[in-house]
């Protein structure tokens, strides 16, 4: 490990490395303080960027993006109560409130060190974490392995929106269904590509995550006629002090500990992420409080603005575990990164770590980094971000889709994949205006190769047999796993359903 | 109303992925194998069927009720319309002509009449992005009238 750790050292901290990391957390701030536009956004917008780059290099750069769009999405929770991502609402509950009582800077800092505090305690867990379950997952099988990916989806989809999850796991069943369309893995046999030959090769995950996410994301703010960020300037102006007295410290601290450790064990979880890590360190940091401090949660609460910002933080690099040591990512954001890796022909998985030991070791020592730039850089740069989010809508928003036209017309040079993006631009609009959720369908398109693979191979191994989910004790545990995820919200739904 | 119409046409589009998938050609054999080409999309093509009847059957809660009232198509669409003519303008005009053209049209099209405000970021964003991918990471892109211009 320690030979590990040094390597890591040695890729990331190279002034490039070093360079990167800060451009990503810059840039994520910048895209995560825009009202709407998320971790998802921000890397699909970088990808293009990385195609230059290698391995290790691609990945430091989006594991800054994803650490700086959370922030930024802190940051517009906090001064104008509109988080960029969902796992920053519950910072808004107090952070806001903090900053109408004129101790924004306060809310800002505190959020910061959270975030910083979350992150490196995470950062730490992971180095002995990722490696253990590495070492581990090198025993898993075909069957392990499909069942794996039914409990990521299953898990995703369970958790991707309340009340919706029959919508969710059509998502992640039309996200393979997609990932099906060109030449067949095994046989090269042309699938749905009704004689088009740029749909020999597939689609492009670029294409799919930029459609579906930026495109459609800034063709939404038209739509919706969503209003500018400008009020966010005047804000800015009145921060008020960045310092906290010793006994606010003092409060803090043991809330960012516990809450650290939750958010990173949630994080792990497919499926589960930031957003509940968050909700959830919220909760029982509201529960835990004494019942005079519990008067204070919705009002500006120093404890309930740092508890859910540790633990998103935290649950950034725990969602990290499984794509890193498994190859399976647990978030939509994760599957991108996951996709981005395996288009520069990395396999993430239990043998990343023997077979590319830089860029396993290099990712989890630039995110210790990515923690330090963010608070010592980006919280002093709070306001100039600002300043950056007042451009108004009318000049972003053709920006938006034009960056991300070009990135996907830079991979492949062809005009048929700019047609077919905004296709699937407009059919995502209409399924997110019905609350139909997207990651889910990044997710399953990321593994839809891999899925098809294994449970070729299992079936192969097993005559065409399904008993293969429960003769090892590890896929029997899975299966239970995953039977358990998805009984809960459809006994909810019939519930929901016959109780009308 | 919409969500059922919406499912009804996800199921005729499981239906249809599912006809399709009949169709896919096999090697010799490979329909007496345990697998082949054809049975992970059928498989995919009974779950979303399932999925999408269901939703027909419960189409759940929706946060925006109704679903599509109150948007303003107008622009948007000549957004999307925007996308599509830079799409079919570039391989012509080349990257820069084409790019200028969409970011004025759109930016003028939401609202900004400046012709000081559209013209430079317009300019700026395109030959700025020319510039780094051409000459900082190496890229080629065919420009006809930055070639002319000696720019490349």
């Amino acid at each position: 490990m320690i030979d590990g750790i040094l390597i890591g050292l040695g890729t990331a901290f190279t002034p490039i490395n070093l360079m990167l990391v800060m451009l990503g957390c810059f840039a994520g701030t910048f895209i995560g303080t825009l009202p709407g536009l998320g971790p998802i956004t921000a890397i699909s917008l970088m990808i293009p960027i990385t195609y230059g780059l290698d391995p290790s290099s691609s990945l430091i750069l989006m594991a800054g993006v994803y650490y700086g769009a959370i922030f930024g999405g802190s940051t517009s929770a906090i001064l104008i109560n509109a988080p960029g991502v969902a796992s920053t609402v519950a910072t808004s509950f107090d952070g806001y409130p903090l900053a109408q009582k004129g101790q924004a800077g306060k809310a800002l800092a505190i959020a910061a060190y959270a975030s910083f505090s979350g992150g490196t305690i995470s950062a730490i867990l992971l180095l002995v974490a990722a490696p253990s379950l590495a070492k581990l997952a090198l025993s898993f099988q075909s069957p392990d392995y499909f069942a794996l990916m039914l409990l990521g989806l299953t898990a995703v989809s369970a958790f991707a929106t309340r009340g919706n999850t029959l919508k969710a796991l059509f998502m992640a069943v039309l996200g393979l269904m997609l990932a099906s369309v060109g030449q067949d893995a095994s046989t090269a046999v042309a699938r749905f590509t009704f004689g088009i030959p740029d749909l020999m090769d597939g689609l492009n995950l670029l294409l799919l995550a930029m459609a579906t996410f930026a495109l459609a994301e800034g063709l939404l703010v038209v739509l919706e006629r969503r209003k500018d960020s400008a009020d966010l300037s005047g804000v800015t102006s009145r921060l008020g002090s960045l310092k906290l007295s010793r006994e606010e410290v003092r409060e803090i601290a043991p809330t960012i500990g516990r809450q650290s450790v939750l958010g990173f064990v949630i994080g792990v979880l497919p499926g589960a992420g930031s957003t509940i890590a968050s909700f959830l360190a919220y909760g029982t940091e509201r529960n835990m409080a004494s019942s005079e401090k519990q008067k204070e949660f919705g009002q500006g609460s120093i404890r309930g603005l740092a508890a859910p910002e540790a633990a998103n933080n935290a649950a950034c690099s725990g969602s990290f575990v499984p794509m890193l040591t498994l190859g399976i990512p647990g978030s939509g954001t994760t599957a991108i990164m996951l996709g981005a890796l395996l288009s520069y022909g990395v396999s993430p998985g239990p043998r990343l770590f023997i077979d590319n030991p830089a860029v396993f070791w290099s990712v989890i020592i630039s995110m210790y980094i990515g923690n330090f730039v963010l608070l010592i850089l980006n919280l002093p740069m709070i306001p100039y971000i600002s300043r950056l989010v007042s451009i108004p809508q009318r000049v972003l928003v053709p920006l938006i889709l034009y960056f991300s036209i070009i990135g996907v017309y830079l991979v492949s040079f062809s005009t048929f994949d700019i047609l077919l993006m905004i296709g699937i631009a407009l059919a995502a609009i209409i399924l997110r205006r019905l609350d139909y959720p997207m990651a889910p369908l990044i997710l399953a398109f990321v593994l839809g190769g891999l899925m098809e693979e294994n449970l070729r191979r299992s079936l192969m191994l097993n005559d065409g047999s399904i008993s293969f989910l429960w003769q090892r004790p590890l896929t029997l545990a899975i299966m239970l796993a995953t039977l358990a995820v998805l009984a809960i919200p459809l006994v909810r739904v019939v519930k929901t359903a016959s109780g009308r | 109303m919409t969500e059922r119409l919406v499912a009804l046409v996800l199921l005729t589009g499981c239906v249809a992925y599912g006809r399709a998938s009949q169709d896919i050609q096999l090697l010799f054999g490979a329909e007496f194998s345990p697998f082949n080409a054809r049975t992970f999309p059928w498989f995919l093509a009974w779950s979303g069927g399932l999925l999408s009847l269901g939703i027909l059957v419960f189409p759940g809660s929706n946060s925006r009720d109704p679903a599509f009232a109150g948007l303003a198509w107008k622009p948007a669409l000549f957004l999307s319309v925007l996308v599509v003519g830079y799409a079919l303008v570039i391989p012509f005009t080349g990257f820069f002509v084409a790019s200028f053209l969409f970011l004025s049209a759109a930016i003028i099209s939401l609202g900004e009449r400046r012709l000081m405000v559209f013209v430079p970021v317009a300019i700026g964003v395109a030959l700025g992005l020319f510039l780094i991918l051409n000459t900082l990471l190496g890229i080629y892109l065919d420009d006809p009238l930055l070639r002319t211009l000696g720019v490349n």
